[in-house]
Formats: C-alpha cells, structure tokens, sequence
C-alpha cells in the first residue's frame, strides 16, 4: 500500500516536472529521481514523448512575415543656426528690455528728483551770466510787487560790477537816447537797466501785461547812483549803453518819469543794438536790478532738463523697439522650434 | 559597431542609432506579438508601440540583457493589446500569412523547402497558433518566450517580472494544454508533422 502510494506520488510529481526535465531545468538530485520513475512509468514516458513532440511542433511552426519596418523616422537634422540665432534674439530681448527699464529709471529719477538739485547748483551761474535761461525769473522777479523802497546792498563782487557801470555818468550823459518809456514810477528817479537779449519773441505780452513794475530807488548801498536823478528832464531819457560783458545782450538805463505817467499799454521801448547783439524787433526785455535776482527755484527746473530730456525721449523710444523686434524675432523662431 | 555602442548612442537621442536596434530586433519582436496575440494587425500595433516606448525609456536601461528588457516592453504593449482586443475582438483575413525568408527559429533550414513542405507547414502554424489562442495569456508569453524565442527561464522571469518558479509551472501548465489541442487535431496535421507511435 506504502509502495502504490509512493508511486502515485511519484507519478503526479513527475508528471509536473518533464517540462522542466526537457529544459534540463531541474536538479540533478530530482533528475534522478524522475529517471528512476520514468523507467518504471510508461504513462509518464508517452508524455514525455508528447510534450517533446509539441515542442518540436512549436519550434518548427512558421514565423509571421514582417508587415514593414517598425524603424522610428528620424527628424529632418535641424541646422545649428536657428538655434543660436534663437538664443541670440532671446538674448537681445533681454538685454534691450533691461536697458529700457534701465534708461526709464533714469528719466524718472531726472523727472523727480533731479529738477532741485540742478536748480540749486545752477543758481550761481545766473549771477555770473546774463544768458536767455535767466530771462522768465528775472522779468517777474522785477514785476513782482516788493517794497523795495530801501535797495539792499549787494553781495558779491560780480553783483556790484554792473552796479558800477550804471552809476556811470557818461552812460546817462550820452544823449543817445533811442529807447523811450512812459511809466509810472516814483519820483525818486529810479534807473533800471534792460538787458535784451536777441531772440525774444514773448517780449511785447509780457510788458504788456506789467500792471505796475516797482523800481528800486537805488543800487549799492541807497546812494543815489545816478546823477540824472537831479534832473527831472533827463529823467525821461533813457540811455542804452553797449555791454561788452553781456554778448549779444542790449543794455539800456531807464530813467523813469513820474508818478504821473501811464504804464502798460504805451511802454514802448526803442533799442540800439551793440556790437555783438543781434537786433531783434520785438526783444524781452530783462529788467534787471540787483535786488531782485534771487533765482526762482520754480521755474528753473523747466528749462533745466531739456537738453537731457530729448535724448532720453529717442533713446527710450529706440529701445523700445527693439525690444519689440526682438521679441517678434524670439517668438518667430520659438515657434519654429 | 556593437549594440551596447547603439544603445549608448539612442541613450543621447540618436534615433538613427535606435533604429540600428529596432533592425536587429524587429523580426523577433512582431514574432513574438503575432503569436501571443494570433493577430497581424495587432501584432503590427504592439511592435510599434513597444519600440516606441523603448525610445522614450531607454535611458532607464541600466544594462543588462537588452533583448530580456526589451521583451518586457513587448509584453506590456502585448497586454495592452489584448485589452484592447477583449474590448473589440476582431479578425484577421491575413493571419494565415507567413514569412517564407523568415522562418522559424530551430526548424531545420539545411534541405530547401518544396512548395508542398511550405503549405504544410504554413497549416501546422496555423493550428498551433489557434492553439496558442486558447491558452491564458500568462501560459501563452510563457511558452512563446521559451519555445519559440529560446529565453531561459530567469530571462523570462525578468520580462515577465515573475520568479522562475511561477514561470515553470506556467510554461509546464502551456505545453501540456498545447499538447492536448494538438492531439485531437492530430489528424488535420499533415503527415510528417503528426505524432508517431515509435516517438513515445
């Protein structure tokens, strides 16, 4: 009983193991062992006999013809340019943005906060120089309303020099009158010196809007600096002299008349031009007197950033487009890729 | 210039070393998927999706045997396909043809086959292929990979991502239901192919 059972044993167990004896997959302790079996089991021999037969069968079945090749197409070889070019453009795009951001940053900070600061550092050039920038201040620094029925003393040498030049008498002598002015100012006689400078061509409204112009009764220290002041009829005379210190600029002494007389609509003004001024039919006249040169911080910064601002303005506007070409450029080749 | 330097080279991106691989391995491969899957068309599907799948993968070949890595692709693309078949079974008018320039791997290729040996041998490949299409899917990679394409069982345990045991009793559990089909249609076999009485 001990014997059959072993065998049946034996038989199932080999049985599942002539796959792998055919593949010599087995070992070689139970490859003895299924031999062993195999002598004595025909059953287990014709199966043998039939798995080797079907593996034969299997191995000689035909293989399927291969439809086409299943090769991957290889993509068109790209020229290396395109890819620098696009990393050029990308390149550029960026560097032309940063240098947008960059000059923007500077007109803003010029916009803001340079105004005062060139104002202030500018302020002394106005003294040292009768030039056109100084012209807007000065005329309504003169047409401003200040009491100055007492005129200050003047600060700097530069200031009391063209003083001087005033007070000289052979300026007032000179009968060469061609500038003629009907005003209303005290009697003191006060002396105002315009400078005109060659193009003006706002001088007409803005002397036609004067309501009243005040006058400083003197120059240097309230002495009486012009010897016309003692003579009411030359008081209505006024004399240009010629400047050599102030270019093309006119310089006229004015020797108002009266209180009586009427200003603004018949102030007439009548110059003759230096040397080196070029004449002009209608000048501004820059009335300038000493204690009114104080610089008006207000003004100034309009004309200050001008010479600065256009080219900023082209430059801005250049870079701009080129970031937008570059930025076309970029996409362009982007989508290509 | 060997596959591992083909392999390095598809590894960098070059498709045309890849295809230098796809040559070399492309015949074994629809092989392979026609006869687990018994379909041309689907086979055609699975090859090109499984070399596909090798491109994009290849760079996680760590070495190795390439053909047992590649084999797993395939069974996977095979896997797939058989979904895809269970959801929309189909039949083939061609799935009879065969490649007379590419025959089996072991058949003897020593005597030049006549006309006649090549239809009979074209109607023992259909009947085993029908038999195969009766096994499990499991049972039938299995004895695809082992009788037909000659893989150990370890290469097999990796393609199939198995151990070796379970491989051995699928492919015994294939060979004897494969042996069962084919005898009951001994008699539709032709003659020299049929079981004889002195090979027991």
């Amino acid at each position: 009983m001990l014997g059959k059972q072993n065998f049946s044993e034996r038989h199932i167990w080999s049985q599942a193991r002539l796959s792998e004896y055919l593949d010599q997959q087995i070992a070689p302790a139970e490859r003895a062992q299924l031999e062993t079996h195999l002598t004595e089991c025909a059953e287990c021999r014709t199966a043998l006999a039939s798995l080797r037969w079907t593996i034969a069968l299997v191995q000689q079945a035909p293989a399927p013809a291969l439809p086409r090749s299943f090769t991957l197409p290889v993509p068109a070889q790209r020229a290396a340019s395109p890819t620098f070019v696009f990393g050029l453009a990308r390149f550029a795009t960026a560097l032309a943005t940063l240098l947008l951001i960059a000059v923007i940053g500077v007109d803003v900070i010029l916009q803001f906060s340079g105004g005062v600061s060139m104002t202030t550092a500018l302020a002394p050039q106005t003294d040292k120089q009768v030039a056109a920038p100084v012209i807007a201040p000065t005329l309504q620094a003169v047409a401003a309303p200040l009491p100055t029925s007492a005129p200050k003393p003047l600060a700097s040498p530069t200031q009391v020099a063209p003083a001087a030049e005033v007070a000289k008498p052979t300026q007032v002598a000179k009968p060469t009158s061609a500038l003629s002015a009907t005003m209303s100012a005290p009697a003191a006689a006060p002396i105002v010196r315009a400078t005109l400078p060659a193009p003006a061509p706002s001088m007409p409204p803005l002397l036609g809007a004067m309501p009243t112009i005040t006058i400083p009764l003197g120059i240097g220290g309230g002495a009486p600096e012009t010897p016309g002041t003692a003579d009411a009829a030359k008081a209505r005379s006024i004399t240009p002299v010629p400047r050599a210190s102030t270019g093309n600029a006119i310089t006229a002494t004015l020797t108002l008349p009266p209180p009586t007389a009427t200003l603004a609509p018949m102030a007439t003004l009548t110059a003759t031009p230096s040397a080196t001024a070029q004449p002009s039919p209608t000048p501004v006249a820059q009335a300038r007197t000493e204690p009114t040169r104080a610089p008006q911080p207000t003004r100034v910064p309009a004309a200050i950033p001008q010479p600065l601002a256009a080219p900023l303005r082209w430059v801005e506007i250049g870079l701009f487009f080129l970031v937008v070409f570059f930025a076309t450029l970029t996409l362009l080749l982007w989508r290509k890729k | 210039m060997d596959e591992t330097t083909f392999i390095h080279a598809a590894q960098h991106g070059d498709v045309a070393a890849f295809n230098q691989i796809v040559r070399a391995h492309q015949a074994q491969v629809y092989r392979t998927a026609y006869r687990v899957l018994g379909d041309p068309a689907s086979a055609e599907d699975a090859t090109q999706d499984a070399f596909v799948s090798a491109y994009k993968h290849i760079r996680a070949y760590r070495g190795g045997s390439f053909k047992a890595w590649l084999l797993r692709i395939v069974t996977n693309a095979c896997y797939d396909q058989l979904r895809v078949k269970q959801r929309r079974p189909t039949a083939s008018l061609d799935a009879m043809l065969v490649d007379p320039d590419n025959p089996a791997p072991g058949a003897d290729r020593a005597a030049p086959e006549t006309p006649h040996d090549f239809a009979e041998r074209q109607e023992l490949g259909a009947t085993i292929q029908r038999g195969l299409t009766l096994l499990p899917a499991d049972q039938r990679m299995t004895l695809v990979f082992v009788d037909i394409e000659g893989m150990s069982y370890d290469q097999v345990a990796d393609a199939m991502k198995t151990n070796v045991g379970t491989v051995k009793s699928r492919l015994s559990r294939a060979r004897a239901a494969l042996r069962d089909f084919l005898q009951k249609q001994e008699e539709l076999l032709p003659a020299p192919y049929r079981l004889k009485s002195g090979q027991v």
